[in-house]
């Protein structure tokens, strides 16, 4: 038993002392323990910000990525007025009388109470706006709110309104709208459910996005599908490489992100993926190409600490 | 409390006439400034300021309203919108049109100019900037003031309040809450909020409404959270019962010519009328 033992203890040292060894031959290769500085974005006419560098720290590792992929080809459809009176009637219950109008961006079904807008790429916004500022409503819990969204999402997807290849990701439920009088104070108004997007796996950028919208015991109020329709198009190259992609983050911080004082210390990173970029809905886009994002944290010089997750960088030349 | 029914329903069926004391004839004037050049202060610069508030006066001139000036950078001066008591002259410049846009930086006192115009007069002396103590609009021509800057609506309406000449005749102003990026998709603000307005997207909007789904639908991004805002005279007219109760908010106007059009200028406050600010502030960035 004694000499069992001894071996069992001898084979246990031996892998205890391995795995440090294991770490710096296999992991720590892949965690690109990078620091580096980086001149902060030139400021225009003339201000001089040439001693303006700021230290990127990067606290994730690169994500692997292909020499190319498909960009994503967006497919715009052009409604009936028939389609999308169906829409309107069918899935938001837009019952009193509707008027339809058409823009080069898609087409509008509603009134001036209750609003659809169903862009040809395949955005879809239905708002009813808020009429009420008297009465405080009775608005759903942030739990409440995912399952009321889920519901209507499932609803949504069932119309044929969610494109095939997206895949629908819950990320958060607060408050939307608050409002504020002399006399009664402040209440929220609306509550919001969040959703993130992803194509085949591979998440969008900020502008793409589901929100819904609740006010009073969970009614739904406005619904937004910020994705586009789209079908694998071309391949391209991914020409950019991650690290690339951070060295160059500095030109894409707008300057008023990076105020003169206090100063900016670090950019920890966090993050850093490969995504679609899709743009805000009245934005025209042919496809949706790939680019890095980057979730950081700024770190200033007087201890404070700011969240910054919108950042992108191309990934191609083009 | 005869004349107050009275006055009420008369506010209430008269929504597109629009009269106000010192108004002139044209109530589809307007005026923007905007600043990306701050390097006489020494602040950051913008990039997109001339295309927000250009976007909007294109548009608006576009459609038949009387462009009557543009001014940016150099020629944007914060005495524009400074009250003549603390030396400044918006008399002549943003109390002389009905609707005015700025685009520039902000913060929760004020918005900023390039350019250092103060009067020299007591109480006007913040300089490259028009301070909430600095500003009396409304007593001339202006109804609603734009302004597309970081943080000036940060405070519920206790600040702003005495920018709203007395009795209110200033309707509203829109803001944001909060900071914002300066990115491109803040150059489209000026434009597609005009054109929510002005009903290239369905039918016009009202000021609320268009406020509302351009800051939502541009893809304003920033640091931390970003909530746009707008705040705007009520009136809320409570005669003695049995007489109806009802509240009147500015904010729902439409441009003069679009939807239900303008409101009267508020009545002055007497018994059984109530006139306050109303504000409104609502998420833009994230989404969750």
């Amino acid at each position: 038993m004694n000499r069992v033992l001894k071996i069992a203890l001898s084979v246990l040292l031996i892998v205890l002392s391995a795995v440090p060894l294991m770490y710096f031959l296999v992991v720590a290769p892949h965690q690109h323990p990078l620091e580096f500085k980086i001149k902060l974005p030139s400021a225009l006419h003339g201000q001089d910000n040439s001693n303006n560098y700021v230290t990127v720290v990067l606290n994730c590792s690169f994500p692997e990525v292909p020499k190319e992929m498909p960009v994503l080809e967006v497919v715009r459809h052009n409604y009936t007025e028939a389609e999308a009176m169906a829409v309107a009637r069918d899935l938001f219950n837009m019952t009193t009388p509707l008027q339809v109008s058409w823009g080069d961006w898609g087409l509008f079904v509603g009134n001036r109470t209750h609003k659809l807008y169903l862009f040809y790429e395949g955005p879809v916004h239905y708002w009813v706006p808020t009429r009420d500022w008297s009465t405080k409503p009775h608005l759903p819990k942030p739990s409440e709110c995912k399952e009321i969204a889920d519901r209507f999402l499932e609803e949504v997807r069932s119309y044929g309104l969610v494109p095939q290849p997206i895949q629908i990701e819950f990320r958060g439920a607060s408050v939307q709208e608050t409002c504020w009088d002399e006399i009664r104070g402040s209440w929220n108004v609306t509550m919001s459910a969040g959703y993130s997007l992803k194509y085949n796996g591979m998440p969008v950028t900020e502008s793409g996005f589901a929100q819904v919208i609740m006010g009073d015991r969970g009614r739904i109020v406005e619904f937004r599908g910020m994705w586009r329709n789209v079908k694998a198009g071309r391949n391209i190259q991914i020409s950019v490489s991650p690290e690339q992609a951070l060295r160059n983050i500095g030109s894409h911080i707008p300057p008023n992100m990076i105020p003169s004082s206090p100063k900016l210390e670090k950019l920890i990173i966090n993050n850093v993926e490969l995504a679609y970029l899709v743009n805000p809905p009245f934005k025209k886009q042919d496809e949706l190409i790939p680019v890095y994002t980057f979730k950081a944290v700024k770190m200033f010089e007087d201890g404070k600490k700011v969240k910054c997750e919108w950042l992108w960088v191309p990934a191609t030349s083009t | 409390m005869f004349i107050i029914t009275v006055q009420a329903l008369a506010l209430n069926s008269q929504l597109t006439v629009y009269a106000a004391g010192n108004d002139d004839n044209n109530h589809k004037e307007i005026g923007v400034e905007w600043v990306n050049d701050y390097s006489e202060p020494g602040w950051d610069n913008l990039q997109w300021s001339d295309d927000n508030a250009e976007g909007f006066y294109n548009v608006l001139v576009n459609k038949g309203f009387t462009g009557k000036f543009h001014y940016g950078n150099r020629l944007a001066w914060e005495s524009d919108f400074e009250k003549a008591s603390v030396g400044g002259n918006d008399d002549y410049y943003v109390d002389n049109v009905d609707f005015v846009y700025f685009s520039g930086h902000g913060n929760s006192s004020s918005f900023l100019f390039g350019r250092n115009k103060d009067g020299e007069y007591p109480g006007g002396d913040y300089h490259y900037q028009v301070h909430y103590t600095e500003a009396d609009w409304g007593d001339k021509d202006l109804e609603w003031i734009f302004i597309s800057a970081c943080e000036v609506l940060e405070q519920y309406p206790t600040e702003w309040n005495p920018a709203f000449h007395s009795p209110k005749t200033l309707h509203g102003m829109t803001g944001f809450h909060t900071s914002l990026a300066d990115t491109d998709d803040v150059g489209e603000l000026g434009e597609v909020f005009a054109k929510f307005l002005t009903g290239d997207y369905g039918p016009a909007g009202s000021i609320y409404e268009s406020w509302y789904s351009a800051t939502t639908q541009v893809g304003l991004t920033g640091d931390g959270e970003v909530w746009a805002a707008i705040y705007a005279v009520k009136v809320w007219y409570h005669p003695p019962p049995p007489q109806p109760e009802f509240e009147r908010y500015y904010w729902n106007e439409y441009l003069p010519s679009y939807g239900d059009g303008m409101y009267s200028d508020p009545p002055s406050p007497q018994p059984g009328l109530t006139i306050t600010i109303k504000y409104d502030k609502w998420k833009v960035y994230p989404w969750w």
